[in-house]
């Protein structure tokens, strides 16, 4: 007898659906797995063996072909087990319920329950936008599951009960829960009133946030950059639902999905320094994985201390820094992942780190210096609009008992300064934040004053800033003007944009 | 150019890689027919060398196509030298203890002829003392040359302010045509602009040794020195040691007590140097008379800034923050205050935004 299940096949964060055929007949007792299957899809039949046999089934004994189409698609993962076992029971008559339009995905264990597996949250946007309705996934997954809307879900626990419910036992689908409700369970570990002092670089992240600037945070050890980079995602508008399911998208399918099974919090995420550039972006030999950008998506990426990322690593953000997403193409097929996210960098100002310090007597030669700086090139230094101090902290200061502002309350006025931009951006494809900002744009929305100009000029002159800070300065100058809910850009908002600006100097140290 | 058949003796002689100083000193002598201690100066050199190596180098001294060579090289390369014998060698320099045979140039020659004065600071050098550092030898390149090195921090700013006028000499450690230091392109400019001088034939590498040989050379040519930081071991202090060994003036900038940077500036002070708090004390002691100082004409500082900068006057240095909560003002404004002061020239950031007024 032959019977067909549908399954699901995911290739990068999109999918295609997988038709389980099996077809027993007399013959040789045999099992074949045919249709491009991998390394732990041929092993399923072990576990489908026991799992039907443990869950008081009947494994046939005859010559049976299982395939997985289409053929030309590489299957991986334990997903495919249900639909595998659910196949064959069908096809030796066990049972006689249609199947039709039910897509199924879940790993078997031995005794017959059904273990979580990865991406199950894309496939069912997947499979919803193919029109399919009725889905069984494994109860570990119901979490992810449950946010989406229109689609019937059951999350059962064996195959038993999977068997029970095609035979028509009726069980509840999956109650479609609320995002608000999620976002209201769960909160960030940290907030900008614990950071003690360093209004100078809570005011830069609150820039850096309101105009979707990266940063870098420059300073001696153990100023408190990391806690300062912890804040970020605290003062960022708080995600909307189409956010939080493309993050989830990407965390579901690296099978990084806590319990809630949705990220209702903006991710930050934190790659060591010897990180390859592979694992920052994406990539892998048979199945194309996402990478720490595509993981920080709608979220920050801080890499601590940057010089010390090798090259190749810094100059592969490049590019997905610009366009906000990264493709990835390999031998066996190019994926494009979303990567719009904000870089925060943090580095010492010099290599022994008290460059600056008012206690410490700093060791290094300007040579040295020089050398330090240049492991960060020019081109991924101009994605970086905004470059600040942060200084050390005398205990005084951080004994205090002054409260400096909560996140809520820079949040509050971020949201302003992002309405506004909004706003202006309207009519704009490819811009949505003053960071997005290309020549074009930075013509047309930032017109600056003689006033204005005079300044820049000078300041220019002055401080020896690089051509290259230009734009840099307006775009910041820009946001701030957005914070001030300035219509145009004034001169005091040029004049703060420039105090942004310590690694551009070209000035001798 | 064309040299004098003494110069060519000299030039030649300062080209033996192998001698040193004094063995240049006596082949010149040994080979010199009119020479009083010709003799002596032979026997010692046979002595020192032995009879062989001494021939050898006395037939290459006078081989004329070895002599050919040395000058054609120097063409080529595009350095020129003044030596000992030369009318425009520098009288100062000339009169101490072990003046160079040859200075080789780069630049404009003239410059050797006018009233010299070395600045000199160490790499270390405060920002603010920078800024100070560029302003005084900007002024003071109007009426002198500044004499200086070519190292990052206080040469540098020496350097970039003497630049406005291009009265400016450096003075290498090593041959021309040897990377000495990494700022190729305030060593370009200089060139173009100023005088680079050297005591070493365009090849001879850098050393250890021959920082403290050229520091003689920056006082020797100097009717003063300023230093303008240092610290106790550093290298400004051996400049100043040969400035005070050739009775020349040595100026120095009061630091605050502990600042790593101003450790030997301090200690000079202390053992008799002029202490150094404006440029009027420089230009007395040069016996130069300036006419009515330009100051440069920016807008007057008002509202915040004119705050800040009293409020930095009286303090000295202090951090942004602390400056908003002195004047209890909006750090933003405080920050915009700040950045317009230092366009303006006014202050300056010494890092981890602390600020200072110049």
């Amino acid at each position: 007898m032959l019977s067909k299940i549908t399954s699901y096949a995911l290739i990068g964060l999109d999918g295609v659906p997988v038709e389980v055929e099996t077809d027993i007949n007399k013959g040789m007792v045999s099992y074949e797995l045919v249709g491009l299957p991998d390394t732990a899809v041929k092993e399923s039949k072990e576990r489908v063996y026991s799992a039907i046999r443990n869950s008081l089934l009947h494994f046939p004994v005859n010559k049976i072909t299982v395939n997985l189409a289409p053929a030309d698609v590489r299957k991986e993962g334990g997903q495919y087990d249900l639909p595998i076992a659910v196949s064959l029971l069908a096809a030796s008559g066990q049972l006689t319920a249609n199947a039709d339009g039910i897509v199924m995905l879940g790993e078997l264990a031995l005794d017959g329950s059904l273990r979580a597996v990865n991406g199950i949250l894309p496939v069912l946007i997947s499979a919803k936008s193919r029109g399919y309705k009725k889905f069984i996934v494994p109860a570990g997954n119901a979490g992810e599951a449950s946010y989406i809307e229109g689609i019937e879900v059951y999350a059962l626990k064996t195959l038993r009960e999977t068997f029970e419910f095609l035979s028509g036992t009726p069980f509840e689908p999956v109650k479609v829960r609320s995002f608000e409700a999620a976002k209201s369970r769960t909160s960030y570990g940290c907030d900008l009133s614990y950071v003690r002092g360093q209004a100078m670089a809570k005011r830069a992240l609150e820039i850096a946030v309101a105009g979707g600037h990266n940063i870098l945070l420059a300073g001696p050890p153990g100023t408190g950059k990391t806690m300062l980079a912890r804040c970020i995602p605290t003062i960022m508008p708080d995600m909307t639902f189409e956010e939080a399911l493309e993050v989830t998208k990407i965390l579901s399918v690296s099978g990084e999905l806590g319990e809630e099974g949705i990220v209702s919090l903006r991710p930050f995420r934190t790659p060591h320094h010897t990180a390859s550039a592979v694992s920052l972006c994406g990539g892998g030999s048979s199945r194309i994985r996402a990478g720490e950008i595509s993981k920080a998506h709608r979220g920050v990426l801080f890499l601590d201390e940057l010089p010390e990322y090798t090259r190749s690593a810094l100059e592969a953000l490049r590019q997905p820094l610009e366009d906000g997403k990264i493709t990835v193409t390999r031998s066996g097929g190019a994926i494009t992942f979303p990567a719009d996210f904000i870089l925060c960098a943090s580095m010492n100002p010099c290599p022994c780190g008290n460059l600056g310090s008012k206690e410490k007597q700093c060791n290094c030669t300007a040579a040295q210096i020089r050398r330090y700086r240049s492991k960060i090139s020019g081109p991924l230094l101009d994605r970086i609009d905004l470059q600040v101090e942060v200084d050390a902290v005398k205990y005084e200061e951080l004994a205090g008992d002054a409260d400096g502002e909560k996140s809520s309350e820079v949040k509050a006025r971020v949201e302003r300064a992002r309405a506004i931009q909004r706003e202006r951006f309207s009519a704009e494809e490819s811009v949505t934040v003053n960071a997005d900002m290309g020549e074009a744009q930075i013509k047309k929305y930032c017109r600056l004053t003689s006033d204005c100009e005079n300044i820049l000029r000078t300041a220019f002159e002055r401080l020896s800033l690089s051509a290259r800070a230009r734009s840099r300065i307006i775009k910041v100058a820009r946001t701030i003007a957005d914070l001030d809910a300035s219509e145009e850009i004034r001169p005091k908002h040029i004049l703060e944009a420039t105090s942004y600006r310590n690694f551009d100097s070209t000035k001798q140290l | 150019m064309s040299y004098s058949e003494s110069e060519i003796d000299l030039i030649v002689a300062d080209s033996i890689g192998q001698l040193y100083y004094n063995h240049k000193k006596m082949l010149l002598a040994a080979t010199n027919p009119f020479a009083e201690d010709r003799q002596k100066c032979e026997s010692q050199l046979i002595k020192i060398f032995g009879d062989g190596v001494y021939n050898k180098v006395k037939a290459q001294f006078s081989d004329g196509k070895y002599r050919e060579s040395v000058l054609a090289d120097l063409k080529r390369r595009g350095i020129e030298c003044s030596t000992f014998k030369s009318a425009d060698y520098p009288e100062l320099l000339k009169h101490t203890p072990s003046p160079p045979f040859v200075l080789y140039l780069r630049g404009r020659r003239e410059l050797l002829s006018t009233r010299m004065f070395a600045v000199v600071g160490s790499r270390r050098t405060p920002a603010q003392i920078l800024e100070e550092c560029k302003r005084y030898c900007s002024e003071l390149s109007s009426f002198v040359t500044v004499v200086t090195g070519v190292a990052d921090g206080g040469d540098s700013a020496a350097i970039s302010g003497a630049l406005s006028t291009g009265n400016v000499v450096c003075v290498l450690p090593g041959g021309h045509d040897t990377k000495c230091y990494p700022n190729v392109n305030l060593y370009k400019k200089v060139e173009s602009a100023g005088l680079i001088v050297s005591e070493f034939a365009p090849t001879v590498p850098v050393q250890r040794h021959t920082f403290t040989l050229r520091n003689r050379i920056i006082a020797g040519l100097s009717e003063g020195v300023l230093v303008v930081s240092g610290n106790e071991k550093s290298g400004t202090m051996s400049t100043a040691g040969y400035a005070t060994d050739y009775n020349r003036d040595v100026f120095a900038f009061p630091y605050n007590v502990g600042a790593a940077a101003g450790k030997g500036c301090n200690r000079l002070i202390k053992t008799g140097a002029n202490l150094c708090d404006s440029i009027e004390d420089i230009f007395l002691a040069l016996g130069i008379e300036r006419k009515t100082q330009t100051v440069e004409t920016y807008d007057e500082a008002d509202g915040d800034e004119a705050a800040v900068l009293n409020l930095l006057k009286e303090q000295g240095e202090m951090h942004a923050e602390k400056i908003a909560s002195e004047l209890k003002l909006k750090l933003t404004d405080v920050v915009t205050a700040c950045s317009m002061l230092e366009i303006k020239g006014l202050i300056v950031r010494t890092g981890g935004n602390s600020y200072t007024i110049i």
